[in-house]
């Protein structure tokens, strides 16, 4: 069955596909591999094709929903006033702190007093939040300390269900809808946001934007900046699932809890 | 398929009450949802204009897009495989598991594997698949397929899931959901944790940036773009936005319009393969695009039927849909959108009838985000179908009949006093009670009045006033 597909091409296309697999590097191995399906040339030309040459192009029309200079229109305290009421609408928990120290005096102070035993820090020059959770007799991790690859120690499924908490910093957050956005890199692990039962985000006040647009036009300047950018999430709330007779419930695959600290400086 | 096969679904789902509730619940929720999250806006309607152009002006430019989008993917380090057919994106995605060696697929939702018979195709290669949303790890237990875009198990009772997983975990449950809810948690977290692939749908894939974006609100989503060594995407040629910024308005009618929420718990936008120092993410990443006829459909009358966002909306509000249930529709896809995509994607001629399934009320435009005519195109496909040779013999005869009669004003005149003195047998109170065919069947369940003792032209002819001649029956 496997060799059915490429039989129906001949070799000088297989050859080319194969070619243009390697991309960038030409050099690595997936060059040689043949994967099937057509050649990126053919499946443009079916399409061309078709496109209905008589309607003129239009360009693009444009996609904000909001007006222009939106973002200066709003103060930063109607901004907490705003997230506040989105996230916890939707089962959500802020946390308000003046400075970044207090902040990790706080979430210490009520992990332990949700008997969070253990918790995974994302990399951060945090060292206050350390003490603090040393100090509140909460165990941690730091994700740059941890060997996540399969079939590694640290990924095996006792360690992972021993966090109770994960703990990052927040790249961006919107007010209008109580999201959090997080741009992962080396430092912003995916996982720590995602495996453990509970999710806490340390929100600056200049990360602190009205709208989810803004902070894709910054994810965008990054890009054009940078020439790459890494993976993007918006996290609104615990994971939930209406799926069992549309009767909600919380923590399905993501944290059931999700706290938001919103800082002051 | 036959229409035989259709009406005997459809008289299926008709007979099955528990079936008929626990759709009309899902979907009354999902539309008061929706209800209320579009009042938030000020002109709903003018976002969904501003959408349709958007969605419009990518179509229209789809092979640019496309380029773009391939472009960018292998800038960051990713693979893209181009798949005509069904059978070529079942054979990539199978020889994608074979070069990387895998045994374990950890899948998240996409519309388009199920189009495709993916996991069926990976399961005879020995690998194991386990869907991961709660809706689609239900059904396939069970063994069916999703009867909505959104709730793929809202036709599933809490006592057939409870019977499910109490197969699997050997011991009798309760059918309370956070129990439930904790069995499918903690065995689809070992599932995360040791699959070597990830399979994921895409909601919008982005052009400029090369990224791949996931609507979830289980966090399987994310999951399986995080765990996995390997992700695989499949997507929908037509499954693009031009640029990152254009997701704002694309998500916000595609979240309020399918489950009425502002934003779902997350938003996923992933270029697939890890950063350069990051210990998570997948290693390699494998973008998969696929015509599969939908290039057919592109320049032709039925081209909007591509700006769908399958938010489900015209599913929920579909008087139809809200009876019969997904699976009376045959295919993948269901309700009002479905009607118009299966008869297109899988041929008018055999899938034609799916298009009556349909009172063209036309509630599915007003709901649509993307403002696709859906009413009007179920009318052009009846009409393809009719064209093509689907309708009976006897249909034709009949309309053909209809012609001769109505385009001839003394013919007309002659067969409708002829009628007066033929109906007498049939007619009591002003109504038929019974007809000779090919009426019978048509009187049985429907109440039909019978021809007046004058005609609107007789009467109009005489007066207005003609008093208590005015269209009093027989």
């Amino acid at each position: 069955m496997s060799g059915q597909l490429s039989d129906r091409f001949d070799e000088g296309r297989d050859r080319e596909f194969g070619h243009r697999l390697g991309g960038r590097s030409g050099e690595r191995p997936e060059a040689a591999f043949d994967f099937g399906g057509v050649d990126e040339r053919r499946f443009l030309e079916r399409i061309r094709a078709r496109m209905n040459k008589g309607v003129p192009k239009s360009p693009h029309p444009g996609s904000s929903i909001w007006p222009a200079g939106h973002e200066e229109k709003v103060s930063h305290s109607e901004k907490v006033e705003l997230f506040t009421l989105a996230l916890e609408k939707v089962g959500g928990r802020v946390l308000r702190a003046a400075t970044c120290a207090e902040a990790y005096t706080l979430v210490a102070r009520e992990l332990a007093k949700v008997n969070a035993r253990r918790a995974l820090l994302a990399n951060g020059a945090w060292p206050g939040l350390e003490e603090a959770l040393a100090s509140a007799g909460v165990a941690f991790d730091r994700w740059g300390d941890l060997d996540f690859s399969h079939g590694s120690k640290d990924r095996a499924p006792e360690v992972v269900n021993a966090w109770d908490a994960g703990i990052t910093w927040a790249d961006y957050a919107v007010a209008d809808l109580g999201s959090v956005a997080l741009l992962f890199d080396r430092d912003q692990g995916r996982s720590v946001s995602l495996v453990p039962p509970r999710y806490v985000a340390l929100v600056r006040r200049d990360a602190l934007v009205l709208t989810r647009r803004t902070v894709l036009e910054r994810v965008s300047r990054v890009f054009r900046e940078r020439g790459r950018v890494g993976a993007l999430v918006f996290v609104t709330g615990p994971s939930r699932s209406a799926d069992i007779e549309m009767d909600l419930s919380i923590g399905v695959h993501g944290p059931g809890e999700m706290w938001a600290v919103l800082i002051d400086e | 398929m036959s229409k035989a096969a259709i009406l005997e679904r459809i008289d299926e789902a008709l007979r099955n009450e528990r079936l008929r509730r626990a759709v009309r619940k899902a979907t009354d929720t999902f539309r008061g949802g929706r209800t209320r999250a579009t009042a938030e806006f000020d002109d709903w309607d003018a976002l969904r204009e501003k959408a349709r152009q958007v969605r419009a002006h990518t179509i229209q430019h789809l092979d640019y897009y496309i380029e773009q989008l391939a472009a960018r993917v292998r800038e960051n380090g990713g693979h893209v495989h181009f798949a005509e057919d069904a059978s070529h994106a079942v054979e990539i995605v199978r020889r994608i598991a074979a070069y990387h060696g895998v045994r374990t697929v950890a899948k998240s939702k996409s519309m388009i594997s199920e189009e495709i018979h993916l996991n069926h195709a990976l399961e005879q290669d020995g690998i194991e698949v386990i869907e991961t949303d709660l809706g689609e790890y239900i059904i396939q237990l069970a063994g069916e397929t999703p009867s909505h875009i959104i709730g793929p198990a809202l036709h599933k009772s809490r006592e057939d899931i409870a019977e499910l997983f109490s197969k699997l975990e050997g011991e009798p449950l309760a059918t309370d959901t956070p129990p439930l809810t904790q069995v499918a948690r903690k065995r689809l977290r070992d599932i995360f944790l040791k699959a070597d692939m990830g399979i994921t749908g895409c909601n919008f894939a982005v052009a400029e940036t090369g990224s791949i974006t996931l609507v979830t609100n289980e966090g399987n989503g994310r999951m399986v773009t995080s765990l996995p060594r390997v992700q695989v995407t499949l997507m929908g040629m037509e499954r693009i936005v031009p640029r990152l910024e254009d997701l704002d308005l694309l998500l916000a009618l595609l979240t309020r319009s399918a489950t009425g929420q502002r934003a779902t718990s997350y938003i996923t936008v992933t270029p697939g393969v890890r950063m350069e120092g990051e210990k998570d993410g997948p290693e390699a990443f494998h973008l998969v695009i696929v015509d599969n006829q939908r290039s057919s459909i592109l320049g032709g009358e039925f081209e909007e039927a591509l700006n769908c966002i399958r938010c489900g909306a015209c599913l929920n509000i579909c008087p139809v849909y809200r009876h019969i249930g997904g699976h009376a529709y045959g295919w993948v896809y269901s309700g009002p959108i479905g009607a118009v995509l299966t008869p297109l994607y899988k041929g008018i001629e055999e899938w034609g009838e799916v298009a009556q399934a349909s009172s063209l009320c036309g509630a599915c435009y007003d709901v649509c985000p993307v403002k696709i005519p859906l009413h009007d195109m179920l009318v052009g496909i009846r009409r393809t179908s009719v064209q093509a040779g689907r309708s009976k013999r006897s249909e034709r005869l009949i309309f053909k009949g209809f012609g001769f009669v109505m385009s001839r004003p003394g013919v007309y005149r002659t067969m409708l006093k002829a009628g007066r003195l033929a109906q007498l047998p049939f007619v009591r109170k002003g109504r038929f009670k019974s007809a000779p065919p090919p009426l019978s069947e048509w009187v049985r369940t429907r109440s039909l009045p019978s021809l007046p003792k004058r005609s609107f032209r007789e009467i109009w002819d005489k007066g207005l006033d003609a008093g208590e001649e005015r269209g009093r029956g027989v």
